[in-house]
């Protein structure tokens, strides 16, 4: 059905909540993990280069406390001990010494593949520099140009240099940036879980509204019992308001009508009452327009009470209904057997003055019209939807009527060309109730010999 | 017999009046729901006409509060409201039966006699008494076989005998279900009116149907096998 489908179009274009959370929080904890890590990398990469230099500051001032400068510029080595990566081939920390006459490398630079430190060339006396590591050069290197004074008092050029691995350093922060991203996946992982949690537990709430709304809906209840969060208060308090005016409105709707029938119909008894005393022509066609009015007035009463329906309808036991209506008609009909076959807990979505008007209608047409017994047989009918409807099944054992007849007396009763309330007008009134509960009224092969006649009804 | 009518409509109710005494009855007519309920308690009613919607206590109260006051004649529901939930309701409250708006005037006729008669324990309208027997609807009696000339006083008395049977009926009781407010209970009408009722159902005076109970009333308890060897 188009209005299906039209739901169905818009459920799909607008995503769960849960969905459009959980997606937000992905997002916004990816983009501030991300933020974190980054702030986090370049903290360590900063301080990581301060101790960097600290240390080749510090390795060259071992170093020039440890070396010895001739007369002729040659380059000794005093046995000061050094830093143990300087003692230690290719550890990745390199020192040197450079004269116009000689040059001087640390322990560590045996086997090591640092051929552009060999050809460093020789920096100005008092100049110190931090070298960032190149394509050509690929190590850190802090160099400063002294002047050495011999023991004769010459001054000779002398440049000390100290060199990390880039390798060896990007090596330790490398390892830093694995452990932080573990870290803020986990944290990434912890937060998420927590934030579908915190999300559940607040829509709690709108599952149960949703459940009970459902359960409105379905007749199982008649307001939202629960008791539910103060933001959620103001919905359920005015959905529950709603529900008792619509009651409401309908009951003084059927009051209205009812004091609306009470006053069309008293005129028309006076009427009524008052045609015995005039001539018997007049008396005769003034009883046809009373009789035509009081049709008009019924079917257009009965139509009104149809369109004051409620659009939730409550689940009847339909059972005690049938029970109350044939104790009824025993008082009427006394010497009539009524014969109920219907499981206790039979129930349906559907207005109990409805039930009754159906039940009464056909049960008192069988009392009236000739049977010794009316059997009664009630079931479920299903309707497609989550409300439930009923078949009911009236047999009796009196004259019985035909397909023909019976298709007459439904079409006489719409009609309203009817003389007297008979078992068309009846029969009309059942079909009536039953069309709006897009049910049927039908006759079936006789069981007890009379009339048997099958009514479904089934609410939307 | 005596009717309570209670209908806020004034016209209807008069009119309904005059029906229900053309067809014999005591009628005491009211036109809303509290006057309705002293009538219905206080008075020696035989079967009450309420119309649901009064002024004052609605139909269905009455009804109730009758009930309660442990009133057992029959009452019949005038309504216009013709839902079967309202009929079920009304029926419920110890109604016996219903007629919806606007109704012939011959249908409550024979509405209030079918209650009367069930409330007698009577299936069909004629009952039969040995050779006596008396129709309510067509208000008539044959003694075997023959018609009975009968009074409206007469015919009142017997029908309200043949609806009693084997019940101590006091001269006050009779007086009260079958003549109006006004009557003198202590004239000898009713006497006189039974003594002609005798001797029409027991011209030869060997059956005696209608028994008389000194201090305390008159008893209709017709020896139907007598009746038969009599004959």
């Amino acid at each position: 059905m188009p209005k299906q489908d039209a739901a169905s179009g818009a459920s799909r274009r607008i995503p769960s909540l849960i969905f459009r959370q959980s997606i937000a929080s992905v997002l916004i904890v990816v983009l501030a993990l991300g933020l974190i890590g980054l702030v986090i990398d370049q903290a360590f990469r900063s301080t990581e280069q301060a101790a960097l230099w600290e240390r080749l500051e510090s390795n060259l001032f071992v170093v020039l406390a440890g070396i010895e400068v001739d007369q002729n510029g040659q380059l000794q080595w005093a046995a000061t001990p050094l830093d143990s990566r300087l003692m230690q081939p290719g550890s990745g920390l390199y020192a040197g010494g450079i004269t116009q006459a000689d040059r001087w490398f640390s322990a560590s630079t045996i086997n090591a593949s640092i051929d552009p430190l060999e050809t460093l060339s020789m920096m100005e006396r008092g100049d110190s520099r931090r070298i960032q590591p190149s394509s050509a050069l690929p190590f850190y290197r802090y160099q400063m140009g002294l002047g050495w004074e011999t023991q004769g008092g010459e001054i000779i050029d002398l440049t000390l240099w100290v060199a990390e691995d880039e390798a060896r350093s990007s090596e330790t922060g490398n390892a830093f940036r694995a452990n932080l991203g573990r870290w803020l996946l986990i944290a990434g992982i912890v937060i998420l879980s927590a934030q579908l949690v915190l999300l559940l537990v607040p829509l709690q709430a709108f599952r149960k509204v949703a459940t009970e709304v459902q359960n409105m809906e379905s007749g199982k209840q008649q307001r939202l019992q629960g008791r539910y969060p103060r933001e959620l208060k103001p919905l359920t308090d005015n959905l529950n308001a709603l529900m008792e005016t619509e009651r409401a409105n309908t009951e003084q709707y059927q009051r209205a009508l009812a004091d609306l029938a009470h006053a069309l119909k008293t005129p028309l008894a006076v009427i009524q009452a008052q045609l015995d005393d005039l001539p018997a022509h007049d008396a005769e066609s003034l009883r046809d327009t009373v009789v035509q009015m009081q049709h008009h007035i019924r079917h257009e009463l009965d139509r009104a009470a149809r369109s004051g329906r409620r659009t939730m309808l409550a689940s009847i036991d339909v059972g005690p209904v049938t029970l109350r209506v044939i104790t009824s008609l025993q008082k009427l009909y006394p010497e009539h057997r009524f014969e109920l076959d219907c499981t206790t807990e039979l129930s349906a979505n559907i207005l109990e003055r409805d039930l009754i008007e159906v039940l009464g209608n056909l049960l008192e047409n069988s009392a009236k019209y000739g049977a010794n017994i009316t059997r009664i047989q009630l079931q479920p009918a299903v309707s497609g939807g989550r409300r439930t409807g009923l078949q009911i099944d009236v047999d009796d054992d009196g004259p019985g009527l035909t397909q023909v007849e019976f298709e007459y007396l439904l079409q006489r009763g719409i009609r309203g060309d009817q003389r007297a309330e008979g078992q068309g007008l009846g029969l009309a009134i059942v079909e009536r109730i039953a069309r709006s509960y897009q049910g049927s009224i039908t006759t079936q092969p006789a069981r007890l010999g009379g009339t048997s006649i099958r009514v479904t009804l089934l609410p939307e | 017999m005596r009717l309570l009518l209670i209908e806020d409509e004034t016209t209807l109710r008069e009119a309904l009046t005059d029906r229900l005494i053309k067809a014999g009855f005591v009628v005491d007519a009211c036109g809303d729901g509290i006057e309705g309920v002293y009538f219905a308690t206080e008075y020696p009613i035989d079967l009450a006409i309420v119309d649901l919607g009064l002024p004052g206590q609605s139909g269905l109260d009455v009804v109730k509060k009758l009930r309660k006051a442990g009133k057992k004649y029959p009452v019949l529901i005038l309504t216009a409201r013709d839902h079967w939930q309202d009929k079920v309701e009304a029926l419920e409250l110890g109604a016996d039966d219903y007629l919806t708006k606007p109704f012939q005037t011959e249908e409550l006729l024979a509405r209030v006699q079918a209650l009367l008669r069930r409330a007698g324990g009577h299936a069909t309208s004629q009952i039969e008494f040995g050779p006596l027997k008396v129709n309510l609807t067509a208000q008539k009696a044959t003694l075997n076989d023959e018609p009975m000339e009968l009074t409206g006083f007469e015919y009142k008395l017997l029908a309200y005998f043949v609806l009693h049977p084997d019940q101590v009926l006091s001269k006050l009781e009779l007086n009260e279900h079958l003549y109006e407010d006004d009557a003198d209970p202590d004239s000898n009408v009713i006497e006189v009116i039974l003594g002609r009722l005798r001797k029409k159902l027991d011209p030869e005076g060997d059956w005696k149907p209608i028994q008389t109970l000194r201090g305390r009333g008159y008893r209709f308890s017709p020896d139907v096998e007598k009746a038969h060897d009599s004959e």
